[in-house]
């Protein structure tokens, strides 16, 4: 080996060694969720989640975000149970039992909720979701990178798997340079309202929301357009459950939730019919059947809020399967009504 | 695969490593190199990588028919199936849609499309390969002796997606028994420079510029004031010159890593006193390559006045079509080739004085960023209504557009260009001198930096649910 080669390989060590080291640093600091700001869960209010006991903390995706607005639930659970609640929503995109067993390890060990909602859909729990990757490369820590890779499928699961040797030195200079707080509306969202896209019980929420949906007028042609066609081949085909990184995550996450006596409910979500239509019969009934069958295991609530109404009524979305603020309003009393506050020890 | 993406210092750092542990023995080197290079260029679609490997082997072919026969009937017909393979692929692939959508418009019948879509770096590819066949027949370049070597020079992942064109005299050379591509410490630190500079050029400047001025302004150019319209053009002008000569750096740095030397593609452009100096300094690689295989063949500027501005103007047009297959890019061209055709007519004699120098540089600039119009624009009347807005001094302001962070980056840029290039060298060798633990630490630290501006480029990036 020459002095070249030897000299360029130095470089690589240094490099290497460096981005350990500063992961570590950053994760030891507790900012490993400085990310790029794509969610209001992205930012790292995610460590500034109330020190109080936490009564609800939702996990999910998008679909999830919008549906269950986090101060909606504690309107509506204070005023059935007759004490203030304490929720959170933190639902990410794309997110899959996976990533929500890795938040939930990272940020509730110390303070769990007593009641975990999973709000669901079939790609929640599917082992090849077309964004598994993304989601790894967001929570994976470096001490997962063997496993990852292990598990890996594909080259975008490879580099997802060795990504968090990179991160710290994005999140440094994320959180150095305030980068990752500078989304006003979305750190507003998660620091004072617990998450979620919308926010309720005053003018300027409702100002807000109407704004936010205003800007996403388009939402619903642009997907019918560009999602819907391809759908079942994006996201569908294949189709797995019940084996592999997104179960192993899924049963950590319950196994997790029983050994602090944590309540869980799975809350399946409403799309429209346009959106459904593009899931494969097949897909629904495995995702079906196993989410029965290990809620029954691990006796935890399923609860189904798709409806006829929601199925057709194009009136509470912004797009076939993210709900807007009239829906996620109508929807977030539903599931509070039916399913929290039962589980709180109040209402029906 | 994105140079500005994670995966890409990865990619370099392991097919580097193996590279530099192969690099004494010419075959196993080379077949790393075209092993790597797929890949990077299959990450994109692997299909692509049978369109590439078919004009690889069709212009080896070609030239080695060329090169084998005395007769010059036979060498002629394989320069003109050369050529016509690759411009067929080329017209396929990147040209057919165009073609029939405009014949629907002239037809008015009903025409099918080619269900797929351009694939990244044809146009950079063919022109070397053409290259290639054109050089053999005219015996300005010894044929190839290995197809390796030869599937190399075209595959070679630097430069095949969006340059600089490599001629083949150039670039075989360095792959020929013999011509083991040397590297030492100091071009090891500089290929390294040269990547982060051009990273930084490209996401830092041209993806800011892009989303707090140049877009802003042209997704809805009609009714804009014409100062706005004016700093558009100037920071859409910066835009593409950051984007396009960083990563003219990053393909220059990383060749260079792998010890191989590539053509300058941009020499500070505007720096330029007239439009023909402009188009010396910007692209030099395409520029140079339209002239030699283009304007000289058409007989350049010896056959008087009026077959000068033709040859300026048919150059041009066909360089505005290498460009984007749209009518847009054809104006784009033409408008360059008038300019040039009547700068060199009735323009300006060369300035002497440091005012008339100035004035010089100025006007060229502006000229050029005129025709970034039909570059900006999908349309016809979008490109109008943004000469419209140039034109609307007392039209009202639009809040927001230029805003302090946009002009602040296009005040940067613009300084960055017009630094003096010695002190960039002094900087460059500072840094390739410099020992592997702060080279290491470097590359961390501009990295973290640059992924701040990962995406900006999107401005709601969250919406991607």
């Amino acid at each position: 080996m020459n002095g070249t080669t030897r000299h360029g390989l130095q470089i690589i060590a240094v490099a290497f060694a460096a981005c350990l080291l500063l992961n570590l640093l950053v994760e030891r600091a507790g900012l490993k969720y400085v990310q790029g700001v794509i969610w209001p869960t992205d930012l790292p209010a995610f460590a500034q989640l109330p020190s109080e006991p936490i009564d609800v903390a939702v996990f999910g995706s998008s679909r999830a975000s919008f549906a269950l607005p986090p101060d909606g639930l504690d309107f509506c659970l204070s005023e059935t149970l007759g004490r203030p609640t304490n929720t959170v929503n933190l639902a990410r995109t794309f997110a899959t039992a996976y990533d929500a067993e890795v938040v939930v390890r990272d940020l509730l060990d110390d303070n769990p909720p007593e009641v975990l909602v999973l709000a669901v859909g079939a790609e929640f729990v599917d082992e090849y979701n077309h964004q598994f990757s993304a989601g790894l490369a967001a929570h994976a820590g470096v001490a997962d990178i063997p496993t990852n890779l292990a598990h890996a499928r594909g080259l975008s699961d490879v580099f997802a798997a060795i990504f968090p040797i990179g991160r710290g030195a994005e999140s440094a200079a994320l959180y150095l340079s305030g980068r990752y707080d500078n989304e006003a509306r979305l750190t507003w969202m998660m620091i004072h309202h617990g998450g979620g896209q919308f926010c309720y019980g005053n003018t300027p929420c409702e100002r807000q929301n109407k704004a936010y949906e205003k800007l996403l007028s388009d939402r619903w042609d642009a997907v019918s357009a560009n999602v819907l066609p391809t759908l079942r081949e994006d996201r569908y085909e294949p189709y797995l459950v019940g084996d592999g990184q997104v179960h192993d995550g899924l049963l950590a996450l319950l196994d997790w939730a029983r050994a602090r006596d944590v309540q869980v409910a799975f809350v399946k979500l409403p799309m429209h019919g346009d959106f459904q239509e593009g899931i494969p019969r097949s897909v629904r009934q495995s995702f079906t059947a196993y989410i029965d069958a290990i809620a029954e295991e691990h006796g935890a609530i399923v609860y189904d809020g798709h409806n006829r109404d929601y199925r057709t009524n194009r009136r509470w979305y912004l797009d076939p399967d993210h709900l807007n603020a009239d829906g996620a309003k109508r929807f977030t009393k539903t599931v509070c009504r039916k399913v929290l506050a039962p589980m709180l020890g109040g209402g029906e | 695969m994105l140079f500005n993406s994670f995966t890409f210092p990865v990619f370099l750092a392991v097919g580097w490593a193996v590279y530099r542990l192969l690099h004494t023995r010419r075959l196993p080197r080379l077949l790393w190199l075209v092993l790597i290079s797929a890949f990077f260029y299959g990450c994109w679609k692997p299909w692509y990588l049978l369109l590439i490997a078919v004009s690889t082997l069709h212009s080896y072919h070609a030239g080695w028919r060329i090169d084998r026969s005395d007769d010059p009937g036979v060498r002629k017909r394989w320069l003109i199936l050369g050529i016509a393979g690759d411009l067929l692929l080329l017209g396929i692939f990147k040209y057919g849609n165009f073609f029939l959508e405009t014949g629907e418009i002239l037809s008015g019948a009903t025409l099918p499309r080619i269900p797929a879509e351009l694939p990244v770096g044809i146009s950079f590819y063919t022109f070397q390969t053409l290259s290639y066949t054109i050089d053999l027949y005219m015996g300005r370049i010894q044929r190839s002796k290995s197809l390796l070597s030869f599937t190399t020079y075209v595959f070679f992942f630097p430069q095949l997606v969006a340059g600089p064109i490599v001629r083949a005299r150039e670039f075989l050379p360095q792959l020929e028994e013999g011509g083991r591509p040397r590297l030492d410490k100091a071009a090891l630190g500089e290929g390294i420079f040269l990547i982060l500079a051009g990273l930084f050029k490209k996401m830092v400047l041209a993806d800011m510029l892009a989303a707090r001025i140049v877009y802003p302004f042209f997704d809805a150019p009609a009714n804009k004031n014409t100062a706005e319209a004016l700093v558009a053009l100037w920071a859409a002008n910066f835009q593409v010159y950051c984007d396009f000569s960083g990563y003219s750096d990053v393909a220059i740095g990383a060749a260079l890593l792998f010890g191989f030397v590539l053509p300058q593609n941009f020499d500070r452009p505007f720096w330029s006193r007239t439009p023909m100096e402009h188009w010396r300094r910007w692209h030099i690689s395409l520029s140079t390559w339209l002239k030699d295989y283009l304007y000289i063949p058409l007989g350049g500027s010896r056959k008087g006045d009026l077959r000068t501005d033709f040859n300026l103007g048919m150059t041009f047009l066909l360089g505005g079509l290498w460009h984007g297959a749209g009518w847009t890019f054809v104006v784009w061209g033409l408008y360059n080739g008038l300019l040039l055709a009547g700068w060199r007519r009735w323009g300006p004699r060369e300035a002497k004085t440091p005012l008339g120098i100035a004035l010089s540089v100025f006007a060229t600039f502006n000229a050029i960023c005129f025709g970034l119009v039909f570059l900006h624009t999908p349309n016809f009347s979008e490109a109008m209504a943004a000469f419209g807005s140039l034109f609307s001094p007392t039209q009202a302001m639009t809040p927001g557009l230029l805003n302090p962070v946009g002009l602040g980056f296009l005040a940067f840029a613009a300084a960055l260009h017009f630094t003096p290039q010695s002190w960039k060298t002094t900087l460059k060798d500072g840094f390739a001198a410099s020992p592997a633990w702060a080279l290491g630490i470097s590359i961390v630290l501009v990295g973290g930096v640059l992924s701040l501006f990962a995406g900006l480029a999107r401005p709601f990036f969250y919406f991607q649910f």
